[in-house]
């Protein structure tokens, strides 16, 4: 096969929803990066509309307009404050050529609550040594939220704050195969944006020591939206 | 042409205009909530995911212009995605499999296929063409969200061989595609 062929191939099992948890998320950070990638994966979703195009209508029922109506118009205002987050995370993480398809490619690719979450004031794209990223975010009132993180290893992820010049403080063990929430100890709240979220490899249980004790395998700074 | 008016519905969307909004809602809505339903075969859930659907729209119209697919497609791709996510947190892979092939079976009688045209007319051809139930497994993919792993658990070959059977599947279906 050639290299297009295999290249559309991967794009059509990436449609498909064939690929486990990790291949996805590698797969999705080569798409970030190449809008190459970006196009064959639209050209897969156009090649499969036709699935879709055959299921008969079916009307909503009139709840989910009041419903969307409720939410998106809520208070008054023509439109709720955009999530910009992505266009700063891309140009923070992906360089400037790429903006534009991460954010295009943003609707199809993160989990739901990463996008529909409105309160997320502070946030940290953490790029580890194999390329994949992972988010913290981090709500007004101090709550840490992040992602899931397989390690493909023995250990458990573990999150740490670095407030600047200080050690490492422990936020908390991070789920492999779900979202995570933690509280930022309030002491820290302001030291957010001056200071780096940091992800290291524990043992069951996390660090005895209440300092890292595995390898560190990502770090970024704390960025305000 | 109705891509042109969804089209242009989506970019006054995007401007914050809440009539061009809800026009697109009346135009899409059908379709959306018929792609729900078909994949979380549960009313209520289905009602809840076209919800955020519709909100995701919102959001994000403004992103649409860089994504080169049709303003539909590209509300179909929010749609499945969302309502799949749905179904992988609700479900084991094993229970998602066999729902999404109870689907599978019922989703396509003779009459719906004779009446798709154009593109979609050729996709499902193409599908129909394909050996030994590897159409019926691409659909299903399509609509449940199923991942080389719960294939393979199910019928108990190795990871290896379920996949180089489906890349062959979809190789044959890329041929039979391209123009």
């Amino acid at each position: 096969m050639s290299l297009q062929s295999e290249q559309d191939v991967e794009a059509m099992e990436y449609v498909l929803g064939l690929m486990d948890r990790e291949e996805r998320a590698e797969f999705e950070v080569g798409l970030l990066d190449d809008p190459v990638i970006a196009d064959a994966v639209w050209a897969q979703e156009e090649a499969f509309r036709g699935f879709a195009d055959a299921v008969p209508r079916r009307q909503a029922p009139q709840r989910v307009w009041k419903g969307v109506e409720d939410k998106v118009f809520a208070g008054g205002s023509a439109k709720e404050a955009r999530p910009s987050f992505w266009l700063r995370v891309a140009a923070g993480v992906f360089g400037g050529a790429t903006i534009l398809a991460a954010t295009a490619l943003a609707v199809i690719l993160l989990e739901p609550t990463v996008l529909l979450e409105p309160k997320t004031q502070y946030v940290a794209a953490i790029v580890q040594s194999d390329d994949r990223v992972t988010l913290a975010r981090v709500n007004a009132n101090g709550r840490v939220v992040t992602q899931a993180l397989p390690l493909g290893t023995n250990g458990v992820p573990q999150l740490w704050f670095l407030p600047p010049g200080e050690d490492p403080v422990p936020i908390g063990l991070m789920d492999q195969n779900a979202a995570s929430e933690f509280d930022m100890p309030p002491e820290l709240r302001d030291f957010l944006t001056s200071g780096q979220f940091a992800i290291s490899v524990e043992p069951e249980g996390g660090s005895p020591t209440g300092q890292p004790t595995g390898p560190i395998i990502g770090v970024a700074p704390v960025s305000e939206l | 042409m109705v891509e042109d008016e969804l089209e242009r519905l989506l970019s006054r969307t995007a401007l914050g205009d809440r009539r061009a909004f809800a026009t697109l809602y009346d135009r899409t809505n059908g379709k959306l909530f018929a792609v729900c339903l078909r994949i979380l075969q549960d009313r209520v859930e289905a009602e809840d995911a076209l919800q955020d659907v519709y909100i995701k729209i919102w959001r994000y119209a403004e992103r649409y212009a860089a994504s080169r697919a049709r303003p539909m497609t590209w509300m179909i791709a929010i749609a499945r995605n969302l309502a799949i996510d749905r179904l992988r947190a609700r479900k084991s892979p094993a229970a998602t499999l066999s729902a999404a092939e109870t689907v599978a079976d019922g989703a396509l009688r003779p009459d719906q296929k004779a009446m798709a045209k154009g593109e979609a007319k050729r996709l499902l051809d193409c599908i129909g063409g394909l050996a030994n139930g590897d159409g019926r497994m691409i659909r299903v993919a399509y609509f449940g969200g199923v991942t080389y792993a719960a294939l393979a658990e199910r019928d108990g070959v190795p990871l290896g061989t379920v996949k180089s059977r489906m890349r062959r599947a979809l190789g044959e279906l890329k041929r039979c595609l391209a123009p």
